[in-house]
Order: structure tokens, then C-alpha cells, then sequence
């Protein structure tokens, strides 16, 4: 196992910020901690490392008990990398220094042959005698990097890695890092605030709300098959709107009737269909909807529907798809992309 | 994760607290800062301890006299200041005239000349002796004082003069750079609703620099009440030559402490004036837009006028009294070019750099402490210990004397009574009292340079180093250290300068026959050698220099918007 976190509570000012959070990593796995700002997952990062005193659990790396609350390992003692949000390079240190700075224990050959090692890796053997500040953002990540894998930890910590980056070089970033990461086999776990990004590098997810996980499994499962109507919103926009269970057993929608899965007649329930679910076309006439305006966005469309009693609902479809104002379309519902909760 | 900052003491902070405690770096801390505060804690101590007699009789005698000349004194220096401070730097960033470039540095010069310095010099310029009254009476072929008027420059009023005329940079170093950091767009706001640029600047700029020069007016004033060599010089009794003479003069060490207490308990209401202001000073940019100031062209007569405002000061502060003491020392060579001269300059030297080498690791040690706990405990302790720079020399050295004293007494009676043997003043009127002394007094200012440099190293280089697997005192060393280097140097000259400055702790707490240049100056000044004087005053002068040159680098590379 590479980490485990187990009943970890953590307050700030009697704010709680971690509320009873459990965890596995497992060995050589990829986990994403994915939330919206402040629901814990930074916090949870820091406890693993060892940057926040626990209060309260306890946590082990690679099969180790590192703080239980009474008493804990530092950080400096818990056989980790960590890559921070800003990179964090010693600015008085050049590149090679800078990724040999946790290698003390090595002999001077071996540690120099590990930097060019680990350096090459990441493309940037050629640079060892640069300085930080003449290197670019996605070169000093790759630096960071670099220098949190140097010393072969047990578990590397990632803290919105990619965020300082802009979105040109992201993506490119973004798959290296995660091909090298796997390569190595180094257990991960790597906080996020962005749900792409997370399918993107993620084995499994893990989707926290104010302390709590709230669901824990492979991307697609969250996409998918949400466990409540945060999971859904939060990996995209959804149209969302309220119904009830009918007395014939089904929910009615404008673009016609769900399965209640179970729900008793009566149940307020609320539906949540992706814009992608909600498929146009000409020739279908069961379920008529109103064109109220139609933008293209580049990979797609988005058409703003009118339908139902004033209900406004958006549609994307694939390429170039760009109805008329006012023109009266068929509605088909991809059904995996809906989902049913009851109401609260 | 802000949560450090807004990290208050609640039940659970409390049981934090607790564990916190137990380690090595916070009990060390906790340990350091007692120390450095226990001279501020007993002055204060003193309030309590009953003195009887003397105190009623300080009550019925002098002290009003010492509350009267030092308000009226704070309230001329003061006003002096304000004027001068604000008004040169309205001038310099606002307006162009001739000479506003090389004013602009220039107007922090008189910051190297301690206030007693400059009072000796006026003081063997416009002396009745001096050749300025001696030039009028042969022009005008007077013989005696009562043939005309001349304004006595040993006065309160003079007092007032001579400091405000060193003390206003302090005003003006910070009035400008609330100028400077203010964003033109404001003030292009306020034109554009109708105001001229005179009411844009005393409706816009002027508030909006308030908490700043309020804050350069409180360490005037902090400076005012610390001064010692200009009042005594000046026979002007306030409460530092007060404390001085209940001290050394009637031997009553209590009744000294007391009235250190009551000048402190007014300090105390004087820095917490500051502290607000600077509190909401961080508030007052409503805009983080920076353009280059237009500054508004002043011709002809007009700036004439403005040069003439801007350079007077500079003038007087400085060049005029340099000038002066350059030439008395070059009149007075025996005076330095001998061995004995450069014994003192030697003293001096030894006492500044070991205080500032002191005080710069203290303030390290400190910062970084905090840096790693930043419990509530901690950083009370860490503030308490930096509060020594509002508290007068005076009242330091009576705070370092009196628990010293009783500590060697202890010593020696304990000595005497098991082994025969009197060890008689171990600690007390040795350098290293007077070191402490200075570490006690010029701790904080060591102490801000560092703690604004560690604050500049994000928290993640720590946490690099610390996962990366260095312990934290090693990060400190090959992290910390390397990357704020400059700021522990300028930290260790601003403290080496006001060691070479300081007076009136040196004179009470220094080690028999053991001189100083600032304590030279005073006592030839005293015997009235003004001449005699000047070469140790001058050299005073010269390395005060330097912080000035630091100050105008730093204010150069920190500002946007400026030239």
C-alpha cells in the first residue's frame, strides 16, 4: 500500500477542514484528490506529507505508520516528493543542485550520475548548470519533478501541479508528467480543483466537499454513474430541473418520461441531464422543442432550447450545428447521460 | 491555506498550544525573547514596588517640569517635522523643479547627524562666542550681550530646532513613499471630477498618505523622547536627563525606574497610535494600477521657491553642520591623529559590530522560530522582545542595571558565604552589559529587515526542503541563509549605526574608563571643546552615512511607478 490515511480529522480555528477522511493509495497507483477550493484536499495532501500536524487518525506511507496522532514523523523523515503548486525551486541553487539537494546520503559519483539520470528523464540533462529564474515555467516544472523523484521516494505528493502553467503548455506537461510517473511505478496521489485534469491523470478519483469524500472510484464510475447531484455538476454543466415520480411510475420530463428506479409515486425527485444527453435533430417529432439562440464554440455547438412550460435548457452537439432562431426541433435523451436524485 | 494569520487562541488553538511548546525551537525561543524583554519587564515591575519619599518628592519638585519641557517638546518637534517631512516630499513627488532629483535622496542626509551632534555644532556656531555673533558685533561694533538680540540656541526652542531638523527624514522617508505608492490614477480620478491638483492632493493624496506619516511622526517622536545628549547639553530638564540624575545623580535606582515607567506607559500609547495607523495603512490602495507620476511643472519663481524649501533642510540638517565639523577637524588634528583617537573608533567599532552580529543571528533565530510555530504564544513572545526600540536608552540601562546589580550581589554573597571569596561585579559595567543593552534597544531593528526577508522565501521552500528530507535547522542554513544573505547585511549595518549613535546607554552602562565616539563627543561638548569635539562627531556622521545610501537602494528597487 502507498499511502493510507485512515479516520483523519483536522481544524483550523475550530473550522473543521478534514472531517473523518479515509484514503488508500494503492501501490504504483495514480489518485487524484478533486474538490472545489477549500473542501480539505490541500490540507489532506500537507497532513500526508507531514506539513500539518495530525490532530486526529493516522497515516502510513508505503506500509509505515508515519503519525498517529500523538506522535509523528517530519516530513524530512517520511521517504516522500513533493511538487509544489510554484515549483518551489531553490533560486540560489542551479538546476543540478537544486535536484541533488535531498541526496545527501549519496556518494558524489552516484549522485551525480542520479541527477543526469532523473534530469534525462525529464529532457532537461543539458541544463544542470542553468539557474532557476532562466528556465520557463514548464521547464521548472519539470525540474520540480525531477527533484521530488530524485531520491526514489515511496509516494509523491502532487499540489495542483499544473496550475501555474498556461493552458497551451498544460497539456503537454500534464502528459509527460503522468508518463513518467507511471514509468517509474512511484504510488501518487495529486490534488486538483480541475475535473479534467483529474480524468486526465487519474487511476482512481477521489471528490471531496467540505471534508468529506463524497465519492471514491475510477474516473469514468464518477462521470457516469455520480452518487449524489454534486458529483454530476461538478464535472460539468448539467440542465437540471424538478419533477415527481407520476402515478404511472415514470418522471416526466419535456423530452419525455424517466424510470423511477425505485423512487415511490409522489417522490420529488431532481433531473440532471448533460447537454451533450440531449441529441437534436429534424425528423423527430415525439418531443418538439423551441431553437432560442445557437453559438458555435469551436469542437461543438451550444443551442439554448426553450421547452416545457418556460423551461430553458442548453444542448451541445458535436461540430458545426447551428440551427435558426425559432426553429422547432426534435429532442432524443441519451438516458447514461441523465440522472435522477431525489430532491432534498 | 491562510490559516496561520488568522490563527487565534480558542479551546482547540489552546491544546495546540500545549504540544507546541515541547519542542526544541519554541522553548529556545520563548527562552531568548524572555531574556531580551526582562529590561522592559522591570521597569514596568517598578510601577509596584513602593519608593515613598523620593517619588513624592520627584512628584513636588521636577516632574511636572519633565512632563512640560517633554510635551512641549514633542509637540515643536512634532509640528516641525510634519511640516517639513510632508511638505519636502509633496515637493519631490509631485512637482519638477530645478534640483528635485538629487533633492529627492538628498533630503534624507540630515538622518546621519545625531540629534546632539547637530546641537554641539549650532551650539559653537551661534554661541555668543561663536563666530557668527562675533561677526555681528564687529560689524556692527557692539560690545556685550545687552547691546542686541540673539535667539538663545540653548533653549527649548533650539532643542526643538536641531531635531527637527535631523528628525524630519523620518516624516519625509515615509510621506513620499505613500506619494509614490499611490496610484495616479486616483489622483487622475479626482481631477477629472473637477478638483485642481493643489485640492487633489489635499483631498486625495493627503488622506490617503495619513496612516503613513502618522506612523513617520510617531518614530520622530519616539526619537525625541529617546534623546538624551541635545536636552542635557541644552540644560533642559525632561524625563531622559531626569531618569539619568534620579539614577546617577541622587542614587535612587527605583524612583529612576519608575519614571521610566511612565515615560514608557506614554510610548506604549504612542506605538500603538502607530500600529493602527500602519494596520489600516495596508487598506488604503483601492487600485493596483501603477502609472509614472506627472509630475507637475513648476517654473520661475515658483520653483525657486520649492527648491529653496527643499534644499534649506538639506542645508541646514546636513551640509551646513558636516561642513562645520569638517573644518573644526581639520583646525583640531592633535584631536585624531593619534593613537588615543583611534582607540575610541576601535571601541566603538568592537561594541557595533558584536552588537549587530548579536543582533542579526537573535532576530534569525527569532523569525525563523516563528516562522516554524507560529503559535499565538510565540509570536507574543517574539513581539515583547522587539519592543525595546520605542523605549528610551535611559530607561533600558536602568532595566539591564538593576536585575544585573541584584544578580552579581547574589553571586557574591552566595560565593562569599560557602568559599570566603568576593567576586564583586560580574556582570554589571561590563561590555557585555552594554552589548545586551544594545541588542535590547536595537533588536526590533534587526528584527523587521529579517522577518520582511524570510517573508519574502515562500513557505514552500520549506516545505521542499523538509520533503525533500532536511531537517529544519539545515534548511535554514542551505535555504534561508543563501537566499536572504543582503537583507541579514543591511539588518547588521542599520544596527551597527545606531550602536555607533547611541548615547545615553552607553554613558550609564559602560565599563569603567571605557569610551566611546558618541561618548566623546558628549564629553568634550560638555566642557564645552566643541571644536575638540568634532572629529569623533564626524566620523559619527560618516558611517551614518551608509544606512541612508541603503535606505534610498532599497526605496529605488522596491517602488513601481517612479523614474
Amino acid at each position: 500500500m502507498g499511502l493510507k490515511l485512515s479516520s483523519v480529522s483536522h481544524h483550523f480555528d475550530g473550522h473543521l477542514a478534514v472531517d473523518d477522511f479515509n484514503l488508500s493509495v494503492g501501490h504504483g497507483e495514480l489518485v487524484c484528490l478533486l474538490g472545489p477550493s477549500g473542501c480539505g484536499k490541500t490540507t489532506s495532501l500537507r497532513l500526508a506529507a507531514g506539513l500539518e500536524d495530525l490532530q486526529q487518525g493516522t497515516i502510513s506511507i508505503g506500509g509505515r505508520m508515519v503519525a498517529d496522532g500523538v506522535s509523528s514523523l517530519p516530513p524530512e523523515s517520511r521517504d516522500i516528493g513533493f511538487l509544489f503548486q510554484d515549483f518551489a525551486l531553490f533560486p540560489h541553487l542551479t538546476i543540478a543542485d537544486n535536484v541533488a539537494f535531498g541526496l545527501d546520503k549519496m556518494a558524489d559519483a552516484e549522485k551525480k550520475a542520479r541527477v543526469l539520470e532523473v534530469l534525462s528523464q525529464v529532457g532537461m540533462e543539458t541544463r544542470g548548470d542553468s539557474f532557476p529564474h532562466m528556465l520557463s515555467g514548464g521547464q521548472q516544472q519539470r525540474v520540480a519533478l525531477a527533484r521530488a523523484l530524485a531520491n526514489r521516494p515511496n509516494l509523491v505528493l502532487l499540489d495542483e501541479p499544473f496550475s501555474g502553467l498556461d493552458s497551451a503548455l498544460r497539456s503537454q506537461v500534464r502528459d509527460q508528467t503522468l508518463h513518467l510517473l507511471k514509468k517509474s511505478g512511484v504510488s501518487t496521489l495529486m490534488v486538483t480543483h480541475d475535473p479534467e485534469e483529474a480524468m486526465f491523470m487519474a487511476d482512481k478519483i477521489a471528490l471531496m466537499r467540505e471534508g468529506r469524500i463524497v465519492q471514491f472510484g475510477p474516473p469514468a464510475d464518477l462521470y457516469c454513474r455520480p452518487v449524489e447531484e454534486f458529483v454530476a455538476t461538478f464535472f460539468g454543466e448539467v440542465n437540471d430541473f424538478e419533477s415527481e415520480v407520476g402515478s404511472d411510475g415514470h418522471i416526466a420530463t419535456p423530452f419525455g418520461g424517466l424510470e423511477s428506479a425505485g423512487l415511490t409515486i409522489g417522490t420529488k425527485v431532481k433531473v440532471l441531464i448533460r447537454p451533450e444527453a440531449l441529441i437534436l435533430s429534424s425528423d423527430d417529432s415525439n418531443n418538439e422543442v423551441e431553437v432560442m439562440a445557437s453559438r458555435l464554440l469551436g469542437r461543438s455547438s451550444l443551442i439554448h432550447l426553450k421547452g416545457g412550460e418556460g423551461g430553458h435548457f442548453h444542448s451541445r452537439m458535436p461540430s458545426n450545428f447551428l440551427p435558426k432562431e425559432g426553429e422547432k426541433l426534435g429532442v432524443k435523451l441519451d438516458l447514461t447521460q441523465t440522472f435522477v436524485f431525489p430532491a432534498k | 491555506m491562510n490559516t496561520t494569520d488568522t490563527r487565534t487562541v480558542s479551546f482547540t488553538g489552546l491544546i495546540r498550544l500545549k504540544l507546541q511548546v515541547v519542542n526544541g525551537w519554541s522553548l529556545s525561543l520563548l527562552f531568548i525573547a524572555f531574556l531580551v524583554a526582562i529590561p522592559v519587564l522591570v521597569v514596568f515591575g517598578f510601577v509596584f514596588v513602593p519608593t515613598g519619599e523620593v517619588w513624592s518628592h520627584l512628584v513636588e519638585t521636577v516632574l511636572s517640569t519633565y512632563v512640560l519641557n517633554s510635551l512641549w517638546l514633542m509637540l515643536g518637534v512634532g509640528s516641525g517635522t510634519l511640516i517639513i517631512g510632508t511638505g519636502t516630499a509633496w515637493l519631490v513627488t509631485m512637482c519638477r523643479f530645478p534640483g528635485h532629483r538629487i533633492l529627492n535622496w538628498a533630503l534624507l542626509l540630515p538622518l546621519a547627524v545625531p540629534a546632539y551632534v547637530i546641537a554641539y555644532t549650532y551650539t559653537g556656531l551661534l554661541d555668543y562666542a561663536g563666530p557668527v555673533q562675533s561677526e555681528l558685533r564687529e560689524l556692527f561694533d557692539w560690545t556685550t550681550s545687552r547691546d542686541y538680540w540673539f535667539p538663545a540656541v540653548r533653549s527649548l526652542g533650539g532643542a526643538i530646532a536641531m531635531m527637527s531638523l535631523v528628525l524630519y527624514p523620518y516624516v519625509y522617508m515615509l510621506a513620499r513613499a505613500a506619494f509614490l505608492e499611490q496610484s495616479v490614477c486616483v489622483l487622475e480620478a479626482s481631477r477629472t471630477l473637477g478638483k485642481t491638483p493643489f485640492q487633489s492632493f489635499r483631498f486625495v493624496a493627503l488622506p490617503l498618505a495619513r496612516p503613513a506619516i502618522a506612523a513617520g511622526l510617531a518614530l520622530a517622536l519616539m526619537e525625541t523622547l529617546n534623546d538624551f545628549g541635545t536636552v542635557h547639553f541644552f540644560a533642559i530638564d525632561t524625563f531622559t536627563t531626569g531618569i539619568y540624575r534620579t539614577w546617577l545623580g541622587l542614587g535612587e535606582p527605583a524612583a529612576a525606574a519608575q519614571l521610566g515607567a511612565c515615560l514608557m506607559i506614554f510610548i506604549t500609547a504612542l506605538v500603538m497610535l502607530e500600529r493602527h495607523s500602519r494596520g489600516r495603512a495596508k487598506f488604503h490602495h483601492t487600485t493596483s494600477k501603477y502609472r509614472r507620476i506627472k509630475k507637475f511643472e513648476l517654473r520661475g519663481l515658483r520653483g525657486g521657491f520649492a527648491l529653496l524649501a527643499c534644499f534649506l533642510p538639506v542645508f541646514l540638517g546636513f551640509l551646513l553642520p558636516a561642513a562645520i565639523l569638517l573644518g573644526w577637524t581639520i583646525e583640531t588634528p592633535e584631536e585624531w591623529m593619534n593613537a588615543a583617537f583611534w582607540g575610541l573608533a576601535w571601541n566603538s567599532f568592537v561594541l557595533a559590530a558584536s552588537a549587530s552580529i548579536l543582533a542579526v543571528c537573535v532576530a534569525l533565530f527569532l523569525s525563523y522560530g516563528v516562522r516554524l510555530h507560529p503559535t499565538w504564544l510565540n509570536r507574543t513572545a517574539v513581539r515583547a522582545a522587539s519592543l525595546g526600540y520605542a523605549v528610551p536608552g535611559t530607561v533600558i540601562a536602568v532595566g539591564i542595571m538593576l536585575p544585573f546589580a541584584w544578580l552579581d550581589n547574589q553571586i557574591d554573597a552566595w560565593m562569599r558565604s560557602i568559599f570566603g571569596i568576593s567576586t564583586g561585579l560580574l556582570l554589571t559595567g561590563t561590555i557585555a552589559a552594554v552589548v545586551f543593552g544594545y541588542l535590547v534597544r536595537f533588536l526590533s531593528v534587526s528584527f523587521n529587515t529579517v522577518e520582511a526577508a524570510l517573508g519574502k522565501v515562500t513557505p514552500s521552500m520549506d516545505a521542499a526542503a523538509r520533503t525533500l528530507g532536511v531537517p529544519p535547522g539545515k534548511t535554514l542554513l542551505k535555504v534561508h541563509l543563501p537566499i536572504i544573505r543582503g537583507s541579514l547585511l543591511t539588518a547588521g549595518v542599520l544596527v551597527f549605526v545606531d550602536v555607533m549613535k547611541e548615547l545615553p546607554a552607553t554613558m550609564i552602562m559602560r565599563p569603567f574608563n571605557f569610551t566611546t565616539l558618541a561618548v566623546r563627543t558628549f564629553e568634550l561638548a560638555t566642557d564645552e571643546q566643541l571644536a575638540e569635539a568634532s572629529s569623533a562627531a564626524l566620523a559619527i556622521v560618516l558611517v551614518g552615512i551608509v544606512p541612508v545610501i541603503l535606505i534610498n537602494l532599497a526605496i529605488a528597487r522596491s517602488r513601481p511607478g517612479e523614474e
